[in-house]
């Protein structure tokens, strides 16, 4: 990969977060939620984020994003280190994709109105497409443009949330969840639209999810949190194939329909893991 | 439970700080009390002299730092009128508006419980409209006009309680029955609401299901779950209860601190009327520290910073 | 029960609940606005002139008892004014004042709601401290010191009724805009580079602006029973400005051989301030059937 392509590169990163910690009554515990992570994404990949609930993905995102506290190490995207001082069109060379479709739209405004927003804010960045080509790029008809929120699906609210992410021409999509509230087959729908936008748009896209299965389908590479560290990374093949890591088999193992014992697995590997010590137990 | 009493101090005394020079700023910082107090006709020798008298003509900070100054070391100040230190005269004319306030407040827990839980057992209901509709009539009535139509009905009309006056038990139904209408109102309706929701939960329906009879479950489950929001309101209720008093003291004439207040106001004693501000302050805030800590006993989450 | 099973998204709720909550509105709200709209009108109905005193007219009864003047239907005051035209003038005055109090508290306490839920911190701890200082001042006692201060005057009451308004508002809104900010769409707002004032003002204010409708019908509610202490106590209004509240100061003189001259002017106010509270209630309701009393 030549230098130009790398978008965003994560480098021993740390994001401590106060517990409790309200005014007058300050407790002074802390959680270190990300601690000491690296990773790179290039333009055109898709690398995935997986780990359990209170892993640290959350706050690994938002750091990289802008939105969050980065206590240690640098987040640099596009050549850019993010920091409080950047300039707003530094700041948004990153767009967020978020769990909640409905929530991640402001819910007394009008998906034109929003867009037109957008455009207001950034004149200089939006100019490339119209309302209708833009829909029509995230397969959404032009109809949906005056309404509201409540008005329309989940999985459509979920795609005007990306069309208003492409809109700003990012170079990374960071996508947290995007799909864990949708039924499986908008789920399908949504992450092909995504696969579909990395190639067309050559985009850099950070997957986070505690769906293994999800990433299977989508990441070229993959990196498996546990308490704020990184504890395994690799090819998603690989790592799927060979987990390396006690944690990642037990997290595979997890995945229904699949045990770590298939014979139909083509590695057709053998994994010392009981039954007993997996989450959730056989289907 | 140290560090949480401590917080909490902390926190009492700096919002009675900001109260008490809001106080102060409010009064001195936008008017001119001296002008009030003699009115048009004084001339400017009279004023500069009431002036230097009370310390006003020193510049604003000089008698901010004075002001707080005496504060911390307990001194409200001489009343202009009496000469006498305004805490004696407050200490001297509050046992009256105790006694009101404590006999209002248990009237407005005896009504307002019991009418809460009636309306939540029959949620929805005739009972439930009726007692919410007392309940928002409660709120809606001004407390000295019910006063006087309580007494053009049970004084003036049919003779059977005296107007006013602390004369004995019989002279202190009225005022607290209308001093209690608020926070029986308020009581009602939080009651209704907490206790309707405690119903819905599950383990009632179980204790309910191992043959426990019903009033038992409401009045021992329910009613100690129910109890956290009603100390809330009780807290909050002082306030109220020390602005209402003085209309209704005044309805009354009962000798309490409200009456104090009116009668300070008309006689212009500023120096008066700032320590009674003050007192009422410093009583709000000691009342919701008590409450606070009786929250901090009862439930141990809150103490705890989890809820 | 309800609360268990209730559905999870209120906003959609079965437009059965909704038409109802709606009918309630209208079903308290259109009184209200004919009693504001006779208030207003006062000047163009045949009624007598609310100063005009007439000591041989004075303390009629009303116009159904024994002694009564069918020209004065509620009787007249000690002066021989008419009650009525009192109330309806006396009327004007009092939603003027309640309006102007309730929009002067309004206005700053819900900026100041947002601006310390949105940026939380030093702001935030500054606000809530005024916040709970405001409470701890008992209202009346407050006027008191400011009205001792100031003289009696219509902007001294419209402040006064200010400083008692604006907390509630900070209160409420401060913490809906805390929950708000947690949203996706305003960390997806961020993230766009929308500026945070224009976040503000454009997103989370249309946003709480149905906590606020609600808030400040209540709150009009407050302020007319808070005039009405304050000008009971002669503290407010001052002669010959007519207020529901001078009314009852003067009434209350008459009590024991005019009852009617109290009578009226406080039961104006109650029905005003129960058809407003309940308007407020239905409001809530129906903006939001699952909101809880604040
Ligand atoms: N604002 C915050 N203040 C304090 N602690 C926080 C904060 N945000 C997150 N944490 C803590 O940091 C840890 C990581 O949280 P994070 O939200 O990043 O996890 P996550 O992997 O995204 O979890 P999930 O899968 O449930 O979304 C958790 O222990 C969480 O409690
Ligand atoms: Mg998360």
């Amino acid at each position: 990969m030549t230098r130009e392509r790398r978008i965003l590169d994560v480098d021993d990163l740390t994001v401590v977060h106060q517990a409790g910690g309200r005014w007058g009554n300050r407790r002074g515990d802390t959680v270190a939620a990300v601690d000491g992570v690296s990773l790179t994404v290039d333009a055109g990949e898709i690398i995935g984020v997986v780990g359990e609930s209170g892993s640290g993905k959350t706050s690994l995102a938002m750091a990289v994003a802008g939105l969050g506290r980065i206590s240690g190490g640098t987040v640099t995207v596009s050549g850019v280190q993010v920091s409080g001082r950047l300039s707003r069109a530094e700041r948004t060379r990153v767009q967020v994709i978020l769990q909640d479709p409905h929530g991640s739209l402001d819910p007394r405004q009008t998906v034109r109105r929003g867009l037109r927003e957008l455009r207001r804010i950034h004149p200089e960045r939006t100019g490339w497409t119209t309302d209708e080509e833009l829909l029509a790029k995230v397969g959404l008809n032009a109809d949906l443009l005056d309404r509201l929120p409540h008005q329309v699906s989940g999985g459509q609210a979920q795609r005007v949330a990306i069309a208003r992410a492409l809109l700003l021409r990012p170079a990374l999509l960071l996508a947290d969840e995007p799909t864990s509230a949708l039924d499986v087959s908008v789920q399908a729908q949504i992450l092909r639209l995504l696969l579909g936008l990395r190639r067309s748009e050559d985009l850099a896209i950070l997957f986070i999810s505690h769906d293994l299965a999800v990433v299977r389908a989508v990441c070229d590479r993959v990196h498996v949190m546990l308490r704020g560290r990184v504890v395994e990374h690799g090819p998603t093949a690989e790592v799927f194939e060979r987990p390396a890591h006690e944690y990642t088999r037990r997290l595979l193992a997890a995945i229904p329909g699949r045990r770590p014992l298939d014979p139909a697995d083509p590695a057709g590997r053998p994994v010392q893991v009981t039954t007993a010590s997996v989450p959730g137990g056989e289907p | 439970m140290l560090r949480f009493l401590a917080g909490k101090v902390t926190r009492g005394v700096v919002t009675l700080l900001i109260a008490v020079s809001a106080a102060f700023f409010l009064a001195r910082g936008t008017g001119d009390p001296v002008r009030e107090m003699l009115g048009d006709l004084a001339g400017p020798e009279q004023v500069a002299q009431l002036s230097a008298q009370l310390g006003l003509d020193r510049p604003l900070p000089v008698q901010y730092a004075a002001f707080v100054g005496d504060l911390a070391t307990g001194d409200l100040g001489t009343s202009i009128r009496y000469g006498t230190p305004n805490l004696d005269l407050i200490l001297g004319w509050l046992p009256a508006s105790l006694q009101l306030a404590a006999a209002a407040m248990v009237l407005a827990v005896l009504v307002g419980i019991p009418l809460g839980v009636w309306a939540a057992l029959r949620e929805g209901r005739f009972a439930d409209r009726f007692a919410s509709t007392v309940a928002l009539t409660g709120q809606s009535i001004p407390l000295f006009w019910l006063g006087l139509m309580l007494i053009l009905l049970f004084a003036v009309t049919l003779g059977w309680l005296p107007a006013g006056q602390s004369t004995g038990f019989s002279s202190l139904i009225l005022p607290a029955v209308t001093l209690s209408t608020l926070p029986m109102a308020q009581i009602a309706r939080l009651t209704r609401s907490s206790m309707s929701e405690v119903l819905g939960e599950a383990f009632l329906d179980a204790t309910r299901a191992r043959g426990v009879a019903r009033w038992r479950v409401v009045l021992v489950h329910a009613l100690r779950n129910a109890a956290l929001p009603v100390i809330t309101i009780i807290g909050l209720q002082t306030g109220t209860l020390l602005s209402g008093a003085i209309t209704v003291e005044f309805v009354f004439a009962w000798p309490g601190l409200g009456t104090l207040a009116t009668q300070a106001v008309q006689m212009r004693d500023f120096s008066l009327i700032q320590a009674i501000v003050i007192f009422g302050a410093v009583v709000f805030v000691l009342v919701n520290l008590i409450v606070d800590l009786l929250y901090g006993i009862l439930d141990p989450r809150i103490r705890d910073g989890v809820a | 029960m309800t609360a268990v099973l209730a559905p999870r998204r209120p906003a959609s709720g079965r437009p059965a609940t909704r038409a109802r909550g709606a009918g309630a509105v209208l079903a308290f709200g259109v009184p209200l606005a004919l009693i504001g709209a006779v208030c207003l009108a006062a000047p163009l109905l045949p009624l007598p002139d609310p100063a005009a005193q007439s000591l041989s007219a004075a303390l009629r009864p009303p116009a159904w008892l024994s002694g009564g003047d069918a020209a004065h239907l509620l009787g007249t005051d000690h002066l021989g004014r008419d009650v009525l035209a009192r109330i309806l003038y006396g009327g004007r005055l009092t939603f003027l004042i309640a309006v102007a109090g309730m929009l002067a508290g309004a206005v700053p306490g819900t900026l100041l709601g947002l601006v310390s839920g949105f940026y939380r911190g030093t702001v935030d701890a500054v606000v809530s401290r005024f916040v709970e200082a405001q409470l701890a001042l008992p209202f009346i006692l407050l006027a008191i010191a400011v009205i001792a201060g100031r003289g009696r005057s219509l902007s001294a009451l419209v402040l006064v009724l200010a400083l008692f308004g604006w907390a509630q508002y900070a209160r409420v809104i401060r913490a809906e805009t805390l929950s708000l900010r947690e949203r996706p769409f305003v960390l997806g707002l961020r993230c766009a580079g929308v500026p945070a004032p224009r976040i503000l003002l454009a997103h989370m204010l249309p946003n709480v602006a149905g906590t606020v409708l609600v808030l400040v019908t209540l709150q009009i509610g407050t302020v007319i029973l808070a005039e009405s202490a304050l000008s009971f106590l002669g503290l407010g209004v001052v002669s010959p400005q007519i207020s529901w509240g001078a009314m009852l100061a003067d009434g209350r003189d008459q009590l024991t051989h005019a009852w009617w001259v109290a009578a009226f002017p406080g039961l104006a106010i109650t029905t005003v301030v129960l058809l407003v509270n309940l308007l407020g209630d239905a409001m809530r309701s129906w903006l939001d059937p699952k909101k809880r009393r604040y």
